[in-house]
C-alpha cells in the first residue's frame, strides 16, 4: 500500500471513503489502515467485523501490534455460530449480518460512546453483507451507514473486495461517499 | 412517491380521521365521558398503527423489533382497558366489568414490566459508558507523553 494512499486519508477526515482491496492483501490492508488511524492519527474508533470473528481479528491486531485498547468491536459473525456468546467490554456481538438493525443501534450507541471530536469507523466489509442480503437492501442500507457518517462526524470507511461482479454496485455506492481508494 | 411521503400522508389522514370521529362523537353525545373514552381509543389505534409500521421496518429477530413486540401488547392491553371502561360506563357498570378492569389493569402492568425489562436488556447490550471511558483515559495518557 502506498504511503500517498495512507496519506489520502488523514485529508479525508470525517468523510466517507469508499476502499477496495484486493482480496490477496486484503487482512495487510485492513491491518495497515487501522494501524493508521490509531497510531498515526491517534484516533478511537468503531470496527464493524462481518468477516472473522472478533477472537480472531483481536488475535491478528495484536501480533500487528495495533493498539486494540482504542477500538470497539462489532462481531456480526460470532453468533452464527455460538448462540449463547455474550457482549464483551471490547466488542458486542450481534446476531447475523442480517440483522441490519441491530447492526445500525450499535453502531449509532458505539460511535456516540466515544470520545473526542475525531473518531473512526470502519465497516468490514461489503462482500459479506452480500452474502446474507439482496443488493437492494445493501444499497439501501450504505447509502443510510453514510449518511449517519456524516452526522456523526466520523472518519468512515467501507472496505470492499475488488471483485469484477461488484463494479456496478460500487459505481452504484459511489454517489453517497465522498472518494473512492484502490489499494492493490 | 416514496414510501416515507406515502406513510406521512397515510398518517395525516388518520390523523384527520380521528379529528372528525371526534367531532361527531361530541356532537352527538352530550355525555364528556363518552367523548374522552372515543378519544383515548383513537389515540391507542393510531399508536398501535404507528408501531406495526415500526415493526415491519425492522429486522426479524432484532433486538428492537422484540422491544416493539412488548410494546404492542402494552398497547392492545391499555386499549381493551380503555374499552371496557367505556363499555362500563355506557352499561351503568355491571359487577362483571369490574373484575375484568381489575385483570385488565394487571396486565397491563405485566407488559409495562416486560418491556422496561427489554429496555435494561437493550441498555445492558448496547451501552458502552464504561469502554468509552477507558478509551477518554488512553488518549488522555497518550497526549500527555507526547
Amino acid at each position: 500500500m502506498e504511503k500517498e494512499d495512507l496519506d489520502k486519508l488523514k485529508s479525508l477526515k470525517q468523510n466517507v471513503v469508499l476502499a477496495t482491496v484486493s482480496a490477496k492483501n486484503y487482512q495487510k490492508t485492513n491491518n495497515k489502515l487501522i494501524k493508521y488511524l490509531t497510531q498515526k492519527l491517534n484516533i478511537p474508533g468503531v470496527y464493524v467485523t462481518l468477516n472473522k470473528p472478533y477472537e480472531t481479528v483481536s488475535n491478528i491486531f495484536n501480533k500487528e501490534k495495533i493498539d486494540t485498547r482504542l477500538i470497539i468491536f462489532i462481531d456480526a459473525i460470532t453468533k452464527t455460530t455460538q448462540e449463547k456468546i455474550k457482549k464483551t467490554k471490547n466488542c458486542l456481538f450481534i446476531g447475523t449480518p442480517e440483522n441490519l438493525s441491530d447492526i445500525s443501534i450499535s453502531m449509532d450507541q458505539a460511535v456516540t460512546s466515544l470520545p473526542g471530536k475525531e473518531k473512526f469507523l470502519f465497516f468490514d466489509s461489503l462482500n459479506t453483507l452480500l452474502i446474507y442480503n439482496d443488493v437492494t437492501t445493501v444499497a439501501r442500507f450504505i447509502h443510510f451507514l453514510s449518511g449517519k457518517m456524516r452526522a456523526w462526524k466520523v472518519t468512515g470507511i467501507i472496505i470492499s473486495l475488488q471483485k469484477k461482479g461488484n463494479e456496478d454496485l460500487i459505481n452504484e455506492l459511489l454517489q453517497f461517499c465522498d472518494i473512492r481508494l484502490d489499494f492493490k | 412517491m416514496t414510501k416515507k411521503q406515502t406513510l406521512d400522508i397515510k398518517s395525516i389522514l388518520v390523523f384527520i380521521a380521528i379529528i372528525v370521529a371526534i367531532y361527531l362523537l361530541s356532537s352527538i353525545s352530550k355525555s364528556l365521558e363518552i367523548t374522552v373514552g372515543a378519544f383515548s381509543l383513537s389515540i391507542g389505534v393510531l399508536a398501535i398503527i404507528w408501531t406495526l409500521i415500526a415493526k415491519y421496518s425492522l429486522s426479524p429477530k432484532s433486538t428492537l423489533r422484540l422491544f416493539t413486540n412488548s410494546f404492542l401488547a402494552c398497547l392492545i392491553a391499555l386499549i381493551a382497558l380503555s374499552f371496557i371502561k367505556l363499555i362500563a360506563f355506557m352499561t351503568a357498570y355491571s359487577r362483571n366489568l369490574i373484575y375484568i378492569e381489575y385483570i385488565l389493569t394487571t396486565i397491563v402492568y405485566l407488559f409495562f414490566l416486560i418491556s422496561a425489562y427489554y429496555i435494561l436488556s437493550i441498555g445492558k447490550q448496547f451501552g458502552f459508558q464504561s469502554k468509552a471511558a477507558e478509551i477518554k483515559k488512553i488518549i488522555e495518557k497518550k497526549n500527555h507523553k507526547k
